[in-house]
């Protein structure tokens, strides 16, 4: 699934300047508004992995938008765009889990490159906690499976379900893979 | 360090005369200082408009208003120094503002016109009256001749009316400004509020019959019938255009039709409109609101024609996607349309793929429209045959044509398979670029690395140097341009050059501008540059601030930059429309008769000219200030010189008894240099090289030497620590040198005026000519007649000026007073090649150190400063 932004500014030539960006320089999915106070609506729709968000807007400012959504406990990670004399603001977000600012006006790169990064972090969020709950797991030969199974269905992605590569690469037994395979299968069913 | 204190000032209004030439010289640094800021916020706007950035609108206010009040001071100060016949300048200021201020501010008053313009009179110029929508239907049928339906615009004059006439303005403001922002269920609540106030007003009875009166002449055209009243937004180009769904309202007949105009206007007030009038402090009344009447097309089918494909704008196809029934269900999303791929060139169908279409959208006899299944055997079926599709291909085609650009076109066809074109508006396609990467370049051999990006970007072609505008003439189409400053004459080759690179200067110059302006990657600060091979073929990154050996077009291409990708955004559009207004530089050339105060037609023109003023007005007061004998000090040398010292320091106010002051006291930058010069050379009696030969006896006959001894005039230098007027007399010659060097090299000129001579008015010219070559190869540029010579150099830095200076004073030593000798050219060439050696000054361009003849009188040919 693509990764999705949501980007809040009253200004709306910005958010399109913003929109064009990430279509068209990134793999991203964005949806804009220019009228923050319909966040609240937007977030219950649909989940986002980043929230870009000017720090001055009425009504609801970029701060209020980041605590907002940690009061939520929500997921999405917020950059805040400011204008080069907002940059205490800025600065200060940062202490409140801010992911990082940008100051108006930037270069396209700086804007691709931070969107990047946020995104990778958000993927390797999602990979920590899908790998997290293993470690939990007892006794430890019931966590040894699990993580039999997470090992087996990552080496499937990697070979395409080639069974003889996943021996090759994995020296396990080919009967032992077959049978975790089915397993795997059986759980998606 | 102390001699000023010791100027004796002999009376009360000598005093007021140094004390208001202080003034003046504050006022000077004043003005150029201000003229630095500006060029530096035209140099920031101008790298903002290339398509490497984003901004928004407040960066250009902000912008503005920085620049704004550079402008002001600048002209304050320039009327400081020059007086009364500086004042149109603020004229010209308040009318150039004004106009930038309107773009700023997107007001575009409501222009009086008609209530209502049939479709037949109008066209893209009336879009401020009838709003884009209205303008585009009237342009394609009467300028295309293409099949649109009849029908009419309803004015934002009308719109005006109605607001007026019910007295609306002041309520829906009230209403607006009682929104708590912070509740969106508040907007809802003030949107529905104006709404219903709208719907309860009337429509002014003048408004109503233009209304009808307009809809009679239709169906008196067109047969009775229904029309579609669509909102025609205003002002799309400016900061007003907000994204908004505006209401629209299909088959509306004849007694629906005012209660509809009316709807429409209120649907200008959704929740979304009035966040933004809250949010951006604009009277949401200085948008007009223009309505499309439109007779109704009982659409048997309906979709868009994209007169390219958005992803492959370069390729043949015209794409079409098509839906039974109106229109409303494929702009909307509710069903998925068929698409066609229609050749351009052809007409033919190239590919066909279609979509299922259980329901569709069809009017209702009764007025509106309801949805209705379509017949199962038809859900497959194409929407439109191939007649529709070729004649859709060619309709896109013309209109692309015509606003030279990829269209997006809505279009429908009726039961009686007519075609109708309902809408076009321009179509956003994304070209692809070749190399969107960096090429590695990391085996590349580098010339040389370093510089300060003036224009981005990379260029490559054969290195050639030019010194001064007479290196230009030969300046081959492509080549990567080098040269010493960034010197105005440089304007004569910027359609012809890849790459430009000089030694000094910075983002902040005249020229830099027009680099940017002509989009010529340009690198500034490359100290080596002079030492890069003339004919070697070498990469200039101007982004990267590199120079690579040899060509890299992979580099060059990644390097172009992308304004595509912003190019037709309100913002960028908006930028660049500001930029015409205050960044162009009309006033290019000083010794225009068009160089005046009246013809400065931006900002940056009115800097340029006062820069150019100020520099010429400073001159002029320091050197026609008044008793400078009483007011100086006489400077000790062995130079048998009687030069007088006025120092204009600010703080030069103490006077003793003192009346001499020695050279080591001298603590003006640019008079040391140049008095280091003069000593250099030192004070020769006689103005013939030993080793003259068979010359001698010539230039002997020629030389009275009682002329030699006659100095008794004195000169005078006015002096800061950075600054230098200093006036020259020996014998019947007058030079004058004014020197400003400052750390900031964008600041920095030196200028040489020379006149006069006892000899003949041939050997006077062969003279200037001689003096003038030297100088064309320390850069400068000159302008003049006969036996003036004006010439000036500017942006060299710090170093560079005091060492111009230095050889400015051998120059003067060299050549005072030679005029007596040069009594044919042959005579003069031997002299100029043998001046240009003893210097070391060689001919850069490699071209015949030729001295100009008085047969060759010279024309200005660059710009000073």
């Amino acid at each position: 699934m693509r990764q999705r932004i949501l980007a809040l500014d009253d200004e709306i030539h910005m958010l399109k300047l913003l929109e064009r960006i990430v279509t068209e320089k990134t793999p991203y999915e964005i949806v804009t508004s220019h009228n923050v106070l319909e966040l609240a609506a937007l977030l219950e729709r649909s989940r986002f992995d980043l929230i870009i968000t000017d720090l001055k807007m009425p009504g609801m400012d970029g701060l209020d938008v980041l605590r907002f959504v940690k009061a939520q406990g929500r997921d999405e990670e917020v950059i805040i765009i400011t204008a080069f004399g907002s940059l205490d603001t800025a600065v200060e977000a940062l202490s409140h889990g801010v992911f990082d600012y940008i100051t108006k006006p930037f270069k396209k790169e700086q804007i691709v490159v931070t969107v990047d990064r946020a995104m990778r972090w958000q993927r390797m969020k999602r990979e920590a906690r899908a790998r997290a709950p293993i470690f939990d797991v007892e006794p430890y030969a019931a966590a040894l499976q699990a993580f039999e199974r997470e090992y087996v269905r990552r080496l499937r992605d990697r070979h395409g379900g080639n069974l003889a590569a996943m021996v090759e690469r994995s020296g396990m037994p080919e009967d032992v893979l077959a049978r975790i395979g089915r397993d795997l299968d059986a759980d998606a069913t | 360090m102390r001699w000023f204190r010791h100027a004796f000032l002999a009376g009360r209004s000598d005093a007021e005369g140094l004390s208001a030439l202080q003034e003046r010289f504050a006022n000077f640094l004043a003005l150029l200082e201000r003229n630095n800021q500006v060029l530096a916020v035209i140099a920031d706007m101008e790298e903002k408009s290339q398509g490497e950035h984003l901004f928004d609108a407040n960066y250009i206010r902000a912008s503005v208003a920085d620049m704004r009040a550079g402008v002001i001071e600048i002209i304050d100060r320039m009327i400081a120094l020059g007086g009364d016949p500086y004042r149109p300048l603020r004229d010209r200021f308040a009318a150039i503002d004004q106009d930038v201020e309107a773009l700023l501010e997107g007001k575009r008053p409501i222009p009086a016109d008609d209530y209502t313009i049939p479709f037949d009179q109008l066209g893209r110029d009336r879009a401020g009256s009838v709003g884009g929508k209205n303008a585009q239907l009237g342009e394609m049928k009467v300028r295309l001749g293409l099949p649109v339906p009849d029908g009419f615009a309803i004015t934002a004059w009308a719109y005006k009316r109605f607001i007026d006439a019910n007295d609306l303005q002041a309520r829906i403001t009230a209403c607006i400004h009682s929104v708590d922002v912070k509740r969106f269920d508040d907007l809802q609540r003030v949107s529905d509020e104006i709404r219903a106030m709208i719907a309860e007003s009337l429509v002014p009875a003048d408004v109503a019959l233009a209304v009808q009166g307009s809809y009679s002449d239709l169906v008196e055209r067109a047969g009775p019938r229904s029309v579609s009243l669509r909102s025609s937004a205003l002002g799309e180009d400016t900061l007003f255009s907000f994204a908004g769904q505006y209401g629209s309202f299909l088959n509306v007949r004849a007694g629906d039709l005012l209660d509809v105009y009316r709807a429409v206007l209120a649907s200008k007030f959704t929740p979304q409109a009035i966040y933004y009038f809250l949010s951006h402090d604009l009277s949401e009344s200085e948008l007009g609101m223009s309505v499309s009447c439109v007779s109704m097309v009982d659409a048997a089918a309906s979709g868009v024609v994209y007169s390219r494909d958005p992803v492959r704008p370069d390729g043949d196809d015209v794409i079409v996607s098509a839906i039974p029934g109106l229109g409303k269900y494929l702009v909307d999303g509710t069903l998925t349309p068929d698409l066609f791929r229609v050749s351009r060139t052809t007409g033919a169908v190239r590919q066909a793929s279609l979509a299922v279409k259980p329901v569709r959208l069809v009017l209702r006899p009764d007025g509106g429209t309801r949805e209705e299944p379509v017949p199962p055997d038809e859900q497959r079926r194409a929407s439109v045959g191939e007649g529709v599709l070729e004649q859709l291909a060619r309709h896109a085609v013309a209109i692309e044509a015509h606003y030279r650009r990829p269209q997006d076109i809505e279009w429908a066809v009726d039961h009686d398979g007519r075609l109708f074109l309902l809408q076009t508006r321009p179509l956003r396609v994304v070209r692809a670029r070749t190399a969107a990467v960096l090429p590695d370049v990391a085996a590349c051999e580098v010339v040389t690395r370093g510089g300060i990006t003036v224009s981005p970007g990379a260029g490559t072609g054969v290195v050639h140097h030019a010194r001064s505008t007479e290196d230009l003439a030969g300046v081959p189409f492509g080549a990567v341009l080098v040269t010493p400053t960034p010197f105005p004459g440089l304007i004569a080759v910027m359609d012809r050059v890849s790459a430009l690179l000089t030694e000094v200067g910075g983002v902040a110059s005249h020229m830099a501008t027009l680099a940017r302006e002509c989009r010529i990657p340009t690198l500034a600060g490359v100290g080596d540059a002079s030492a890069i091979s003339a004919g070697e073929v070498v990469t200039v990154d101007a982004t990267g601030a590199v120079v690579y050996k040899g060509a890299i077009p992979a580099l060059v291409e990644a390097r172009r930059p992308e304004s595509e990708l912003f190019e037709d955004t309100v913002i960028f559009n908006l930028l660049d429309r500001v930029l015409e207004r205050v960044a162009s530089l009309n006033l290019l050339h000083p010794s225009d008769p068009d160089f005046t105060a009246e013809r400065c037609q931006t900002f940056h023109d009115l800097t340029r000219f006062a820069h150019q003023r100020a520099m010429e007005e400073m001159f002029s007061k320091a050197k026609t200030l008044e008793h400078k004998e009483r007011l100086g000090v006489k400077l000790e040398s062995e130079i048998p010189l009687d030069v007088y010292i006025l120092c204009i320091d600010r703080d030069a106010s103490a006077a003793t008894g003192r009346r001499t002051v020695s050279e080591d006291e001298i603590i003006s930058e640019p008079m040391k240099a140049f008095w280091a010069g003069v000593k250099q050379e030192g004070w020769v009696s006689q103005a013939l090289p030993a080793n003259g030969g068979g010359l001698m006896s010539v230039l002997a006959t020629h030389l009275s030497s009682t002329q030699q001894d006659t100095f008794s005039e004195s000169s005078f230098a006015i002096l800061s620590r950075e600054y230098m007027v200093l006036s020259l007399r020996m014998g019947y010659h007058f030079t004058t040198i004014e020197a400003l060097c400052t750390p900031e090299s964008s600041k920095n000129y030196i200028r040489v005026q020379h006149k006069g001579g006892g000899a003949s008015l041939d050997r006077r010219v062969r003279r200037v000519a001689l003096i003038m070559n030297l100088l064309s190869r320390l850069g400068f540029e000159h302008r003049g007649k006969g036996d003036f010579l004006d010439s000036a150099v500017s942006y060299l830095d710090a170093r560079t000026s005091l060492e111009t200076l230095t050889l400015l004073g051998r120059i003067t030593m060299l050549t005072k007073q030679l005029d007596m000798a040069l009594s044919n050219d042959r005579i003069a060439q031997w002299y100029q090649q043998d001046f240009a050696k003893k210097l070391g000054l060689a001919s850069p361009s490699g071209a015949t150190a030729s001295a100009r003849t008085a047969s060759q009188p010279y024309e200005p040919s660059g710009p000073f400063f």
